[in-house]
């Protein structure tokens, strides 16, 4: 690179950034290999919200986000069965992972809890039963029971239970539970087919690459070790390490597809154009000095760097590039670095000084993942503008191929082309602003796009896999609940009781959907009204037990101390964590706080949900439309400090351009409009907004050089290359299936396009046919 | 989870390997080829806490694809079905069918027995031949079922089966020692249906 003929000062400082890189490459590869530096959820891009609950979100996120289950179904119920116990035994052998066991000593444990509390603990319809049936028909009931074959699930000996009261409880509690075959491994009988489970939990986050790695490793194996038999089986997988490990695969696949396609892109057009080795060394300095300087600063600034960061920043290695392609060029035609240096330095600092302005905006959003991208490609973007300076002190090349053929298909191919439209100045004007008002009514007509399901890059078969396994095990929506505020745990109860009834109290109780602590653990005034209840009905003296006693031709004596006292000792804070564990809403009740969980699949109307609105102490929480409506804000948040920069940024070119200003703006509206148009088909979202200030800062890149170095074939070849790998970069994650990335991509590729066919344009009408000094143009 | 169950009765066979799982074999297989069966059943329950035990008795049919249907007569009248397709239902007056909750154990083993298909009951039960008396000698032989797994245990000690010709009584052993036998007369059995 010729080091050792510049002066020694341009040699200290070349090794200084020589050293820097050094440092920076040591201290990545350190992290890396130490491990937990990359992390996949894409709610980490999203910022928390303190509404409605935060800590009780987080609460019902985590213990929905650790589960995961998997299905097994064979024709053969013989050797699914078979299969589910291997593919059981394997996952257990996972560090990370813990299996859900038998549940016999958790119904054991559950039983021998509650029974003393039998007579105190009502199913809904057990309740509706003993106010509305007389004490004949209560006891016919129970007779008929005993002369069936088939009385159903009883978690209670008859002696000590015989109006069946615990089992009614119990199957309100876990309706799913008495569904299960008791099978070796848990399985049910669903459309003619049985499906074994396989359900358990993963120990670290579900974001975590080592857990993923842990549950996948077994997955993906498991049909190719399992032979034959696995050929006619069917899996299912339900849980949010599925779609994280799906969502890493797919961002690690885009990574590797966007940097390749852009490597690849420029080192032909480097070929193509310079045929130089020194050339393309130049480049690559660039480019590692760009991503270096990236993940060093990200590290040091982020514990962790997101994958779609990741992804999103290779698109680092199209915008890096730009700066080298113009010192190249310079290079060429004056064949010495520092002159090549001093020709673009202006240009180079103003154009880099917009771009990154354009990303610092991005700073001051709430959204994590910006944040993180905004640092990231601020700190390529510094490295690759260094990398090129530090290039005007040591580059030399060996002569080499002339830029001339591309020089000439410029000024005979493209320059008249813009000549001949810029003689038509009033049509191509009045056009333009016909078009770009025709494109601010169509992105009127098409709106805005705030929800936050269209950023979710699972693939249909796993969403499919997913909604069929909820259909099989009745699971609960995490998504939607009330949180239930009160100032002792008996206030909370009684509070939560009231919002039950309220979702409920016109359903069947088969088609019941609130899921809520009380179900398991009543207020104390419900308990004490079903126990009076219990012991009216059924054990008073004129009660259903000395009827069924009659018809029985019993004494009954076992039954004559009962029901007993009421004991008032019953509140959710005694049931054993074990048994609270298998109960979401029962483990996530505090002394202050309950929530309320529906079942998945239904909502109550709109009337209830403002009804209970009014219910003091009660909180509707929606995350979906809570995570939507923060979409929303910060997309309008956004397109404020847009236009607010836009303002600033028009004030700027005004003041340091005149006239020529004005160039820059219009290049720079038309591309954001035109970009925009074509990449928003399903609504303007609060992604699409924050690609503009890409496009932004490169149109601005390309008119800044226009204006510094003039319209002529070096600088509409350094451009047209520049642009050229950035659409490259940008143009192949606009096919990415991430919706955020793909957003992204399409409206700079569209933008990039506009720009570099507009830019030029715009700088020939404004010369009109002539060639104006002022405007720096050259013929 | 299992109260009651009882068990259709099964024509008895004379088969060529004595061992005890080739007995079961060569009885299941030949079950599974009973096409139809009809009769009469009394049923017995002892229960502890009560002073005399509970006597029941009504009829059942079988067809296979289809299922059973289990009629109580007396002294309360109640129908259960069994089907592959629906499980196992209570038939109430208006001759709607009602599920009953966490019956599917009762449902496979009782179109288990009845179609011959032990391999869904291996799911459950070790499923044994009680030595002593062979089928080869026309005399009395039994099956014992007991539950592999401690949750079906803590509602059912076993399950005996017994017959010569036929299976003539089904007797259920729950832990705390109550029981119920069931004695059955078959009127009417094939091996083609339809």
């Amino acid at each position: 690179m010729g080091a050792m003929s510049a002066p020694v000062m341009h040699r200290y400082l070349v090794g200084l950034w020589l050293l820097g890189l050094l440092i920076g490459g040591l201290y990545c590869g350190e992290r890396i290999l130490r491990g937990e530096v990359f992390q996949s959820n894409i709610l980490g891009l999203i910022p928390e919200r303190d509404e409605g609950g935060q800590s009780v979100y987080s609460g019902v996120t985590k213990n929905f986000e650790k589960r995961f289950v998997v299905m097994l179904s064979h024709p053969d119920p013989h050797q699914g069965s078979a299969l589910a116990v291997a593919l059981k035994e394997k996952l257990a052998q996972q560090d990370l992972v813990d299996m859900n066991g038998a549940s016999e000593s958790l119904l054991g444990e559950l039983r021998d809890f509650f029974k003393p509390y039998r007579h105190q603990l009502l199913a809904v319809e057990t309740r509706q039963r003993l106010l509305a049936q007389n004490p004949q028909d209560l006891a016919a009931s129970v007779v008929t029971g005993l002369y069936s074959p088939v009385s159903g699930f009883r978690l209670y000996p008859f002696a000590d239970d015989p109006f069946n009261l615990g089992g009614a409880w119990f199957q309100e509690v876990f309706p799913e539970a008495v569904r299960f075959r008791g099978t070796e491994i848990p399985s049910l009988r669903a459309e003619g087919r049985i499906w074994y489970l396989i359900d358990g939990q993963v120990r670290g986050s579900p974001f975590d690459l080592a857990s993923q790695q842990a549950l996948s490793t077994v997955l993906d194996d498991f049909p190719s070790q399992s032979g034959t038999q696995m050929g006619d089986a069917d899996l299912l997988f339900s849980g949010v390490i599925f779609h994280a490990t799906e969502a890493a695969r797919l961002a690690r696949s885009e990574i590797s597809t966007v940097g390749s396609g852009s490597l690849l892109g420029i080192l032909l057009l480097v070929i193509a154009v310079f045929r130089s080795r020194r050339a393309l060394a130049a480049i690559a300095f660039t480019l590692l000095s760009s991503v270096l300087m990236a993940l060093t600063i990200s590290l040091l600034v982020f514990d962790r760097v997101h994958l779609v960061t990741l992804a999103f920043g290779t698109t680092l290695l199209g915008l890096a590039v730009d700066y080298c392609f113009h010192f190249l060029i310079k290079y060429r035609v004056h064949g010495d670095a520092l002159v090549a240096g001093r020709l673009i330095r202006k240009g180079l600092l103003i154009s880099a000084g917009s771009s990154i302005a354009a990303y610092l905006v991005q700073l001051v959003s709430p959204f994590p993942g910006l944040q993180q991208l905004a640092v990231f490609l601020v700190a390529g973007l510094v490295g690759a503008c260094s990398a090129v300076l530090v290039l005007t002190l040591c580059f030399r090349e060996l002569p080499s191929a002339s830029l001339s053929p591309w020089l000439i298909f410029f000024s005979t191919r493209v320059e008249p082309a813009y000549l001949r439209l810029g003689a038509r100045r009033l049509q191509l004007c009045c056009s333009l602003a016909a078009v770009l008002a025709l494109l601010a009514g169509y992105l009127y007509w098409l709106g805005s796009s705030d929800d936050i399901r269209h950023l979710n890059s699972s693939s249909q078969s796993l969403l499919d896999s997913e909604r069929k396994v909820q259909t099989l095990l009745g699971g609960i929506d995490p998504q939607r609940y009330w949180v239930v505020a009160g100032q002792d745990q008996q206030q909370v109860l009684e509070r939560t009781e009231k919002v039950v009834a309220a979702i409920d109290d016109d359903r069947a109780p088969t088609a019941r959907l609130a899921v809520a602590v009380t179900a398991m653990v009543p207020s104390l005034a419900a308990q004490r009204g079903d126990h009076a209840l219990v012991a009216s009905r059924l054990y008073g003296s004129d009660g259903a037990v000395t009827v069924m006693c009659v018809m029985l031709q019993s004494d009954c004596s076992q039954w004559q101390s009962l029901p007993g006292d009421v004991l008032d000792e019953l509140e959710p804070s005694g049931v054993p964590a074990t048994v609270a564990a298998r109960f979401l809403p029962a483990a996530l009740t505090t002394e202050n706080r309950s929530i309320v969980l529906l079942r998945q699949g239904a909502l109550p109307a709109q009337r209830k949900l403002e009804s209970m609105a009014e219910l003091p102490g009660v909180t509707y929480v929606d995350q979906v439309q809570v995570l939507s409506e923060t979409l929303k804000s910060f997309r309008i948040e956004v397109t404020m400090l847009l236009a607010a920069f836009l303002g600033v940024f028009s004030l700027a070119c005004i003041f340091f351009y005149g006239r020529r200003g004005s160039v820059v703006l219009v290049s720079v509206l038309a591309s954001m409009f035109v970009s925009l148009a074509l990449s928003a088909a399903g609504g303007v979202t609060l992604f699409h907004v924050l690609a503009l200030l890409l496009v932004l800062g490169l149109t601005v890149d390309a008119a800044v050089f226009y204006l510094e170095l003039g319209l002529n074939g070096e600088t509409w070849l350094a451009s047209t290359l520049a642009s050229a790998t950035s659409i490259l970069a940008f143009g192949l994650l606009a096919l990415s299936d991430v919706p955020l990335l793909h957003h992204f991509g399409s409206v700079v590729f569209f933008g990039l396009l506009a720009a570099w066919l507009i830019t030029p344009l715009m700088f020939q009408l404004a010369r009109g046919g002539t060639v104006p000094a002022s405007l720096g143009l050259k013929s | 989870m299992l109260t009651i169950l009882v068990v259709g009765p099964v024509p008895a066979v004379v088969f060529g390997d004595e061992s005890p799982a080739g007995f079961i074999s060569g009885l299941a297989q030949r079950l599974a080829k009973t096409g139809q069966l009809e009769g009469t059943f009394e049923q017995t329950r002892y229960i502890s806490v009560l002073s005399i035990p509970l006597r029941s008795s009504g009829t059942f049919t079988y067809q296979r694809g289809e299922g059973i249907v289990w009629r109580t007569l007396e002294p309360v009248a109640s129908v259960v079905r069994i089907s592959p397709d629906q499980g196992v239902v209570v038939v109430d007056d208006r001759n709607n069918p009602q599920p009953v909750p966490a019956s599917e154990l009762v449902g496979v083993i009782f179109l288990g027995v009845f179609s011959g298909d032990f391999s869904r009951l291996n799911d459950y039960f070790r499923v044994e031949h009680e030595q002593g008396v062979t089928a080869r000698e026309g005399d009395h032989w039994e099956l014992r079922l007991t539950p592999l797994r401690k949750q079906l245990a803590e509602h059912l000690r076993s399950i005996a089966i017994a017959g010569t010709q036929l299976v003539e009584s089904i007797t259920l052993l729950e832990p705390n020692g109550d029981r119920t036998e069931i004695v059955f007369e078959t009127t009417e059995s094939g091996e083609k249906f339809h």
